[in-house]
């Protein structure tokens, strides 16, 4: 019983990082992670100004292929 | 084998392996021997999963421990430069999903689509061998270079290896590649939508969906990219649907019916304002989609294939590795090789193997899944491309890929020249066809898109009836056309990037990318440069695929051997020359085919393989009154793309040249302990992730 419901636990958590990766969320919450870490005096950016300036910086350089 | 044993070879029994082996050994060998009507495609997925199995599980693991010596314990440029963003330790499946979708674009579906011309057996053979040998090992050891180095660009790399000259190559070359396939791939996606009302509104519908994602994510929701990927996937499956009812009203179908010329004005068009406006409103939302649809796709289409196993009827070699063949000219070798670059080896790769790939990785060691692995599932897709073309009628195969100039342009024409091959096909087959796919004409579709969309459309029809093909067609034409048109708009920005970049040398306010008549102009000059090959191709009476995908193909490869230079010269660097066969024999085969390929390109004598014949040819024909109207009144036009064409396979030979003597310096200096440019690995910090 307990085995189960760790593994569905699991389960739903896989899930849960995979649709925070999908959106977005994932990549913000790494982002203001690391500055709370290493740059505690910066200002932490809202998601839409996070989402804004990583659009920006994404596309600098070649991200596509043939 | 010991190698292979140290990395966990213990989880999988040697056993186990010897059978993977002889099943992949009895694929291989029924694939090169059936004789047969036809074959199942069943033989192709299991020869293709065993080679890549061996491949990794050996080779892969032989390159990580002796010749790169991988680290699991060395900090990766994510971990010592971690600035949150550009540079982070990333899950290592996730950087896997970002690598694949980024190097997996069109080249692949379009390559083998094209070389199925010689049967095929000579393209999956290359696609395999060329994969686990050539493409993988780039792909890997560059990523692995970057890695080592900072996450610097191959360009950078070349300059610090090799001296200003490689540095030189190396951008001249992304450069030219970059203009060469943006042209050829627009010119794929304007004869998929020539005189198709259906297709030309599905693609053009994926402009606006792209441009209310964009405001969705910006003003709406901001940054919900699976909600709005969510949306968009709807509108567009919305857009297919809505292109069969444009289709039939009589009205509204001939706003959307245009001529080749027009719609590479259209192109033209999209492709400056993709470049010049902000990336959140058409750039990122529209790759998001591709992306979606991209994996999604691909991933439906290994299912279908496994599930449905349709048996494919090319024969495995076909008439023209004579040189004669209708789609491109040019003999098996060296044109084989040329034409499927992407699934092979493809220079392009190694852009992403040092761009952003190497600055996420958080373990060195996974930089054998990624670069290895990643292009092996590059490999596959183009193994089923190749499915997909072959599980056609081969006579309908040639009618929709031929180009008028080389069959006729009437139908009775261009079945009789096609059964005359030996590849019975009639107009009403082509007819009954085109109506089933709700075009109105499936001659002459040159460029792979529509012959791949056909067949993908007869594979997925077999789960749903047969009703829904035209449905199908032209989903796959909006899937293919949809990251077409992704690359296009990312190229030209990167395009205009360096354009930029270089003119700053010059007058500096050219080089601010903020500076809006620094940006027109220099946009202007890149699209302008892609404009000129597409109009080009659009009005080549031998359907411009004929001069421009070995042109393209040429490009890549070369820009593959450049990598490879680099990659050679660090192995040998680091003071393992005796492994330096990894990458130089891949490098040898390269320079052979590309320079072949180049030499025949430029003095061939039959006129459809030579530009300087053709062009002989065209002249030769004029003096004679041998034109036909049309063609007297584009002559001088004619004659001057066949001079540039020439002139740039020139300047492409000439940099492969002067780049692998100068490897060949520089390798000869480091091993007699002369002075060369220094080796420029960061020193080894020991990593503080515990993985």
């Amino acid at each position: 019983m307990s085995r189960a419901s760790s593994r569905t636990e699991r389960a739903v958590a896989w899930l849960r990082a995979g649709l925070a990766w999908w959106n977005g969320d994932a990549a913000y919450a790494a982002f203001v992670e690391h500055l709370r870490a290493h740059h505690p005096e910066r200002p932490v950016p809202s998601k839409a100004e996070y989402h804004r300036a990583e659009t920006e910086r994404r596309w600098n350089g070649v991200r596509r292929c043939c | 084998m010991q190698a292979g044993e140290r990395q966990g070879g213990a989880r999988v029994p040697m056993l186990v392996w010897v059978a993977i082996a002889l099943v992949g050994a009895s694929a291989l060998g029924g694939i090169a021997l059936r004789r047969g009507e036809t074959i199942n495609s069943l033989w192709f997925i299991v020869a293709a999963v065993c080679v890549y199995a061996l491949a990794f599980r050996f080779y892969s693991a032989f390159v990580a421990a002796r010749v790169l010596m991988l680290d699991a314990s060395r900090a990766t440029p994510a971990e010592r430069l971690n600035d949150g963003r550009d540079f982070m330790p990333t899950n290592r499946w996730i950087v896997f999903g970002h690598h694949f979708a980024a190097i997996a674009g069109p080249g692949p579906l379009i390559g083998p689509t094209l070389a199925a011309q010689f049967g095929y057996l000579p393209g999956t053979l290359w696609i395999l061998i060329g994969g686990v040998l050539g493409g993988c090992v780039q792909d890997f050891i560059i990523l692995f270079c970057s890695l080592r180095r900072n996450g610097r660009s191959l360009g950078q790399m070349a300059r610090d290896e090799l001296g200003p000259l490689g540095g030189f190559a190396a951008l001249a070359a992304v450069m030219t590649i970059m203009i060469i396939l943006i042209a050829v791939l627009a010119l794929v996606v304007v004869n998929a939508m020539k005189h198709s009302p259906w297709g030309t509104f599905t693609v053009a519908m994926t402009i606006p969906i792209a441009l209310f994602m964009g405001i969705y994510l910006r003003t709406l929701r901001p940054g919900q990219v699976m909600e709005a990927s969510v949306i968009g996937v709807v509108l567009l499956l919305a857009a297919v649907a809505g292109g069969g009812w444009v289709d039939h009203s009589p009205t509204l179908r001939v706003l959307f019916d245009f001529d080749g010329p027009a719609l590479a004005w259209m192109i033209i068009g999209y492709g400056f304002s993709a470049a010049v406006l902000p990336v959140w409103l058409l750039l990122a939302p529209r790759d998001y989609l591709s992306t979606f649809m991209k994996i999604g796709t691909i991933a439906a289409l290994a299912l279908a294939l496994i599930v449905l196993r349709p048996d494919m009827h090319m024969p495995a070699l076909t008439p023209f590795i004579d040189g004669t063949g209708p789609i491109f000219a040019g003999k098996l070798f060296p044109f084989v090789f040329i034409t499927i670059a992407c699934g092979a080896i493809s220079g392009f790769h190694s852009l992403i193997s040092s761009g952003t790939t190497p600055k996420l990785l958080a373990n060195e060691a996974d930089a054998r899944m990624i670069g290895y692995g990643g292009m092996m599932m590059e490999s596959f897709v183009a193994v089923m491309a190749m499915i997909a073309a072959c599980v056609l009628d081969p006579g309908v195969y040639f009618a929709i890929n031929s180009p008028p100039g080389v069959v006729g342009a009437d139908p009775a024409a261009a079945v009789a020249t096609i059964s005359g091959w030996g590849f019975p096909v009639t107009v009403e087959q082509m007819a009954t066809l085109a109506q089933q796919m709700g075009e109105a004409s499936l001659f002459a579709r040159t460029g792979g898109a529509p012959s791949l969309a056909v067949g993908m459309a007869n594979i997925f029809a077999r789960l749903s009836g047969d009703g829904l093909l035209a449905l199908w067609y032209h989903f796959a034409i909006m899937f293919e056309a949809l990251f077409i048109l992704t690359t296009l708009d990312a190229g030209t920005r990167v395009a205009r990037f360096m354009l930029q970049d270089l003119f700053g040398n010059f007058y500096a306010p050219l080089g601010r990318v903020s500076w809006m008549p620094g940006v027109l102009f220099s946009s202007a000059i890149v699209v302008f440069a892609w404009g000129y090959f597409l109009y080009q191709g659009v009005i080549d009476p031998l359907g411009g695929i004929n001069s421009l995908w070995p042109l393209f193909g040429i490009a890549n490869q070369m820009l593959a051997a450049i990598a490879l230079c680099v990659a050679t010269t660090v192995i040998v660097k680091s003071g393992r020359a005796r492994y330096a066969w990894v990458t130089a024999a891949p490098l040898t085969w390269l320079v052979i085919i590309t320079t072949s390929a180049a030499y025949a390109k430029l003095f061939d004598a039959a006129p459809r393989i030579g530009l300087l014949a053709h062009a002989a040819d065209l002249k030769a024909k004029a003096a004679a009154g041998a034109l036909p109207p049309p063609m007297v009144k584009q002559l001088p036009q004619l004659l001057f793309n066949d001079q540039v064409n020439a002139a740039l396979t020139a300047l492409f030979l000439l940099l492969t040249w002067v780049l692998v003597l100068d490897t060949a310096r520089v390798c000869f200096r480091a091993l007699r302990g002369l002075s060369t440019p220094p080796f420029t690995e960061v020193p080894y910090v020991q990593s503080q992730l515990a993985h």
